[in-house]
């Protein structure tokens, strides 16, 4: 009977400590996909996606009966929008139609195309400590560890990218597990549209984004527009991210600074995969 | 057969967590209804099935939703386990024993986590930060623990199952 509850304590701190050098390892080292991970994802991924459906409808459907007299206001509100960005539109364009090194820069921006992947989500992190979620879409659709996964709207066969949601970390056959931008482990460079200005932004646990610029002297405001500045090789130039929601400059060299992203992470249900090449 | 009814419970729970759970966030935060389930089969079942669906709970849900592997597996493990070896000592049929567990639990497994993505430098956020999300969700835990409770004894009646069979 001693024995036996020796042999019981053995057992529980051997498998104890081969999860403790479990974590430390993968958590330094990327180990990728192994073919276990690779069995379970692919089995539950049709499972995990009838589940969110199911949630996405009765959620649709409620909120729409709650919506239902918002909408035509709603529709004449956008009318007008519309009017006031194509009119908005056509001067800008006058603007760098005139101008010989605006028409080079716009001509620029526009060529970057990448070749992309619709795809839903099918599942979200069951706690709540990450922000992370999971596609329909892996290797089988040539989805790629790092690529890219923005919010964008598919107009007339061309991609508009409405802001960035993060990056793929994982993947497997018919699965892919995504990291956002507002998740803990997340970091990345910002540019500020309105003067250059350059710096850094972390998620955080409560699900915001914080970050620095690199300089104290940055003419930075609230309000000002911060897209990704292409440093840190993974995510390409010029995905907007969101504004400046909030800043401080205390004593130190940087100012600290709150954005509020574009992006609303909890009303997304399906997003763009750019398969980027590297 | 009727062995692994409760790591089928506990898969659909994770599943459900992840997926319909998610639509009905209340100040965007998730109830652990999978937590819940591993403590109810611990107590009833003892240390050997709790540790053992314990390894299962974890291992699925770190290979699924976490990027790195091991932090749920030790802490369910943990607590599958040791939540077990209590088996003999507590009043299976009285739902306090349950509300304790749960409550005392939820805390613990959000203060483990916390503690071990800490020494892995994830920057997590001072510990005032994590308090809110940490209460809302023992809070929930415990508003749901009642009639998944039901529903488990509901089960183990109509199945027939015996404890002892484990």
């Amino acid at each position: 009977m001693k024995n036996k509850k020796a042999l019981k304590r053995i057992i529980v701190i051997s498998i104890s400590v081969i999860l403790i050098i479990a974590i430390g390892y993968t958590s330094v080292y990327n180990v990728g996909t192994n073919t276990g991970e690779n069995i379970i994802g692919t089995i539950t991924s049709p499972v995990q996606k009838i589940f969110y459906n199911i949630g996405r409808i009765f959620s649709n459907s409620y909120e729409s009966i709650l919506e239902i007299y918002k909408v035509r206001e709603e529709n004449e509100q956008l009318k007008n929008r519309v009017y006031e960005l194509t009119n908005e539109n056509r001067i800008l364009q006058d603007i760098v139609e005139n101008q010989e090194y605006l028409k080079n820069e716009y001509k620029m921006r526009q060529m970057i195309e990448h070749d992309y992947e619709k795809a839903q989500i099918i599942s979200r992190d069951p706690n709540n400590w990450f922000y992370k979620f999971t596609i329909d879409k892996g290797t089988k659709n040539g989805v790629k560890i790092d690529d890219i996964i923005v919010h964008a709207a598919e107009i007339e066969e061309d991609l508009v990218v409405i802001g960035l949601v993060g990056k793929v970390i994982d993947v497997g056959s018919n699965w892919a597990k995504v990291i956002t931008i507002v998740d803990i482990n997340s970091s990345l460079s910002f540019r500020n549209i309105k003067n250059n200005s350059s710096g850094i932004l972390n998620g955080q646990i409560d699900n915001t984004i914080n970050g620095y610029t690199f300089s104290k002297d940055d003419d930075i405001r609230v309000g000002d527009a911060l897209v990704t500045s292409g440093l840190g090789e993974i995510y390409t130039q010029n995905l907007y991210i969101g504004r400046v929601s909030a800043l401080q400059r205390d004593e130190g060299l940087t100012i600290n600074i709150e954005v509020e992203p574009v992006v609303n992470f909890e009303e997304i249900h399906s997003v763009y995969v750019l398969k980027i090449d590297r | 057969m009727k062995r692994i009814i409760p790591f089928v419970i506990l898969f659909l729970s994770l599943i459900l967590q992840s997926t319909i759970l998610q639509f009905i966030k209340i100040v965007d935060i998730v109830p652990n209804v999978s937590l819940i389930f591993l403590i109810i089969f611990s107590i009833q079942l003892g240390e050997y099935y709790g540790g053992l669906l314990g390894l299962f709970l974890g291992i699925i849900t770190d290979v699924l939703y976490i990027g790195f592997f091991g932090v749920n597996t030790l802490i369910y493990f943990l607590i599958g386990y040791f939540l077990g070896t209590f088996k003999d000592n507590v009043y299976k049929e009285d739902p306090l024993t349950y509300f304790t567990a749960v409550g005392i639990l939820s805390v613990a497994y959000n203060i483990l986590f916390y503690l071990i993505i800490f020494f892995l430098k994830i920057n997590a956020g001072s510990f005032t930060s994590i308090l809110r999300p940490i209460i809302i969700e023992t809070i929930l835990n415990l508003i749901l623990l009642y009639p998944l409770l039901k529903f488990e004894f509901l089960l183990v009646d109509k199945l027939g199952i015996k404890i002892k069979d484990y």
